[in-house]
């Protein structure tokens, strides 16, 4: 064989196979009599948003000698400020299901500093809006919300209008020893 | 003479087409990290003042 004849059958093996690679379609004309289909593709949306999304818990001094205990349900043991009653809202304001996780951007000693803070959420249905939040919810009851994600609503976080709100209350341990301005953020992150 | 420019043309089709099927491949090949159909997160914030506490006086005396 010689050379050429060789880099030519090289050469055209090189064409078939990157034509594989990159794809090859044949086309073609079509003529006579035809039909169309019209087709509608309906897009979901997925979104959520936090329809309260500040949680003020005032001012106040620890009790010396004691912690602190405040909640955002009225809880204020040993705490010179006034009680808090509110929540932070969160709604579903897609056009599909979602499951739920939550996490913090500061630990409970970044967060309040002092001796052995604690830091808890709860999440709940918010009122009127029974099933919003169902499966595997670490926050039924007050539990640690840290900076690692956590499942809030692992089954699904509904978008029904009647079902696409929940509200998430916070509970935290102060120490005596704990003072300044605090700040933290609740992040939430849906899927789909 | 002929048949090498026929081949020469041949050869430089084949690595034009190579090229360009590597170069798709990887492009394709690059795998994302994020799950597509996780939301962008979305934040709130919770605030608290909290002030020094009142610090005991134990050298105090009994009222006069």
């Amino acid at each position: 064989m010689k050379s050429t004849e060789a880099i030519t059958y090289a050469s055209i093996a090189v064409i078939a196979i990157s034509l594989f690679f990159i794809g090859t379609e044949l086309t073609g004309l079509a003529t006579g009599n035809d039909t169309a289909i019209v087709n509608v593709t309906i897009l979901t949306a997925a979104e959520i948003n936090f329809t309260t999304d500040i949680l003020d818990f005032g001012s106040g001094a620890v009790t010396p000698g004691q912690t602190a205990i405040l909640d955002s349900e009225g809880t204020n043991t040993s705490w010179s400020g006034n009680a808090t009653y509110g929540n932070l809202t969160l709604e579903n304001i897609g056009s599909v299901n979602l499951t739920l996780q939550l996490k913090t951007d500061l630990s409970p000693a970044d967060f309040l500093g002092g001796a052995a803070p604690t830091f808890q959420a709860k999440v709940v249905n918010n009122t009127g809006n029974v099933g919003a939040c169902t499966g595997t919810n670490v926050f039924t009851n007050y539990a640690n919300i840290n900076t690692t994600m956590q499942s809030a609503c692992g089954t699904f976080f509904g978008y029904e209008a009647a079902i696409d709100e929940i509200a998430i209350d916070f509970s935290m341990n102060i120490s005596d020893d704990a003072e300044g301005v605090k700040v933290m953020t609740i992040t939430a992150i849906g899927t789909y | 003479m002929e048949d090498k420019k026929k081949v020469t043309i041949l050869v430089v089709i084949a690595l034009i087409l190579a090229i360009t099927a590597i170069t798709l491949t990887n492009i394709n090949s690059e795998i994302s990290t994020k799950n597509p159909n996780q939301l962008s997160p979305t934040g709130a914030v919770v605030g608290i003042v909290i002030e020094p506490s009142e610090v005991e006086d134990k050298l105090a005396g009994p009222p006069q």
